[in-house]
């Protein structure tokens, strides 16, 4: 699960401190570092005056002993890398309009054979889309992403489609955009407890290319950066309760265009969930509803927006959705309770990809 | 079930892993104007002025902590450091992509170690007080 700490050979990594993103308050990405000197880690954040304040940066810090246990309590976890994991993608390569909700294509990933490929429908619930669990199985077949465990419980992808929404350099308002639902779900649980008193989800969600990506499997479009945004929406009448509008990551760094082109790459994001609080973020204009609106099966919804900046012409098609999900094996209508608090970071991409990851 | 994580809300260390794995993070760069750490939510401790012009937020993750450092001015410390208590043996080792990990003189990964009994204490002498967590 930590692709540099797996090969060390003096000894095991017990935790790993990651080289964390940073950004100013503008979305301009600071490249930080971590040192070490003796029993000290150093984290340097190198900003400007030209930088806009504040400066946010994301420490992480992975126990990597505990990690397993932690998220394998119970016998519902499964463990990614097993031979019923299948990869799940959607994506759309030809936008008839903003309602075309493309594809999913579901995988063996260790086979590669294509068990699903076919259209999906505006908020199409898929139960057989639940016993899905992984695209990190098929990064991690890749070499691309050593997976990890998993905890499978507490949320039920319900699921997942991928649209493309904006124009994609022919001719339409917007074609310096290309944007693109990664995800789509429900949230319908969160009161098991995993460790312990707070109410803390974390999600991981991969995105790659897939079957109907332009030049087969492949994100061959490459841009500028991406941004997620999380849309919440009341599910009983469907207004959007908040947005966020996430970190933008930039993923093009050195040979990262060559991974993703050749394959699956993630975006994690974390979603805790408080009985109380506030919206953490910045919000956007949409705030329609206090968050303490949602209710179990809040519609929920993940958007990436891919901005080429360098080529805005360009058609940036191929892009897909596909997750890594907790599912609730449970009765979906029993420990539901509001979820009123959202947090969404665009973390650190998958590990292998993009360095040190956790999930994924 | 994994312990809840610990957060010293009067210094803003924290206690990461459990049993004889659990180790301590203290901040090293808490500034006279370090604020006591504030529960927010039950999920985050926020202290402010941790650093010279830099405020934290802790929370919880499934797998360790999360570290969320707010510079606010160009004049804010561009480092921020933390002291990690490191057992007999243990060390930090730059790795190649940037991360550090703490490594432990142990047995490889491959061979299976015994889980140990649940404690109400740990190795550790992180003085935390605050239990804060995440349930996946």
């Amino acid at each position: 699960m930590i692709s540099q700490a797996a090969s060390l050979t003096n000894g095991q990594a017990i935790a790993v401190f990651t080289a964390p993103w940073a950004q100013d308050a503008a979305g301009q990405a600071i490249t930080t570092s971590l040192s070490t000197a003796g029993d000290t880690i150093t984290l340097n954040v190198p900003f400007t005056s030209s930088n806009t304040f504040p400066v946010v940066a994301d420490e992480q810090m992975q126990d990597v002993g505990a990690g397993e246990t932690a998220l394998n309590p119970d016998p519902m976890s499964m463990t990614l890398g097993g031979g019923e994991d299948y990869a799940l993608a959607a994506s759309d390569t030809s936008p008839a309009s903003a309602t075309d909700y493309g594809y999913v294509t579901m995988m063996d990933d260790d086979t590669g054979q294509v068990l699903e490929d076919r259209a999906v429908t505006p908020n199409e619930v898929d139960p057989t889309l639940a016993a899905t669990d992984d695209q990190a199985d098929a990064a991690s077949a890749q070499g691309v992403c050593t997976a990890t465990s998993y905890h499978a419980k507490d949320f039920h992808l319900l699921g997942v489609k991928g649209h493309t929404n904006h124009g994609l350099g022919d001719g339409s308002s917007q074609a310096d955009q290309f944007s693109s639902d990664l995800a789509e779900f429900y949230v319908q649980d969160n009161q098991t407890s995993i460790q312990g008193l707070g109410k803390m989800k974390a999600y991981t969600m991969c995105t790659g290319g897939a079957a109907h990506a332009t030049g087969d499997y492949q994100l061959d479009k490459f841009v500028t950066a991406v941004s997620i945004n999380y849309d919440s929406y009341n599910s009983e009448d469907g207004t959007r309760v908040n947005q966020f509008w996430g970190a933008t990551k930039n993923i093009t760094d050195g040979t990262l265009s060559l991974q993703l082109s050749q394959g699956p790459f993630s975006i994690n994001f974390s979603m805790p969930v408080s009985s109380s609080g506030t919206h953490y973020g910045n919000d956007g204009p949409w705030d329609y509803k206090p968050n303490t609106s949602l209710v179990p099966y809040t519609y929920n919804e993940v958007n990436g927006e891919f901005n080429d900046t360098a080529a805005p012409t360009n058609r940036q098609d191929g892009n897909a959705a596909a997750g890594v999900y907790l599912y609730s094996e449970t009765d979906p209508t029993s420990n539901i309770h509001p979820h009123d608090e959202y947090f969404v970071l665009l973390n650190k991409e998958c590990s292998g990809l993009f360095g040190t990851g956790i999930f994924c | 079930m994994a312990e809840p994580a610990q957060i010293d809300l009067t210094t803003g260390a924290f206690e990461l892993g459990s049993g004889a794995t659990a180790f301590c993070v203290s901040p090293v760069s808490a500034t006279p104007a370090t604020t006591v750490g504030d529960v927010v939510n039950n999920v985050f401790g926020m202290f402010a002025n941790i650093g010279s012009g830099v405020d934290t937020l802790l929370r919880p993750t499934v797998v360790g902590m999360q570290s969320l450092l707010q510079f606010r001015s160009s004049s804010s410390s561009q480092n921020y450091s933390w002291t990690v208590q490191l057992q007999p043996g243990q060390q930090l080792e730059q790795l190649s992509d940037g991360d550090v990990a703490l490594v432990d003189p142990s047995p490889p990964s491959d061979v299976q170690l015994p889980i140990p009994p649940s404690t109400t204490t740990s190795s550790a002498e992180c003085s935390a007080s605050t239990p804060l967590a995440a349930d996946s």
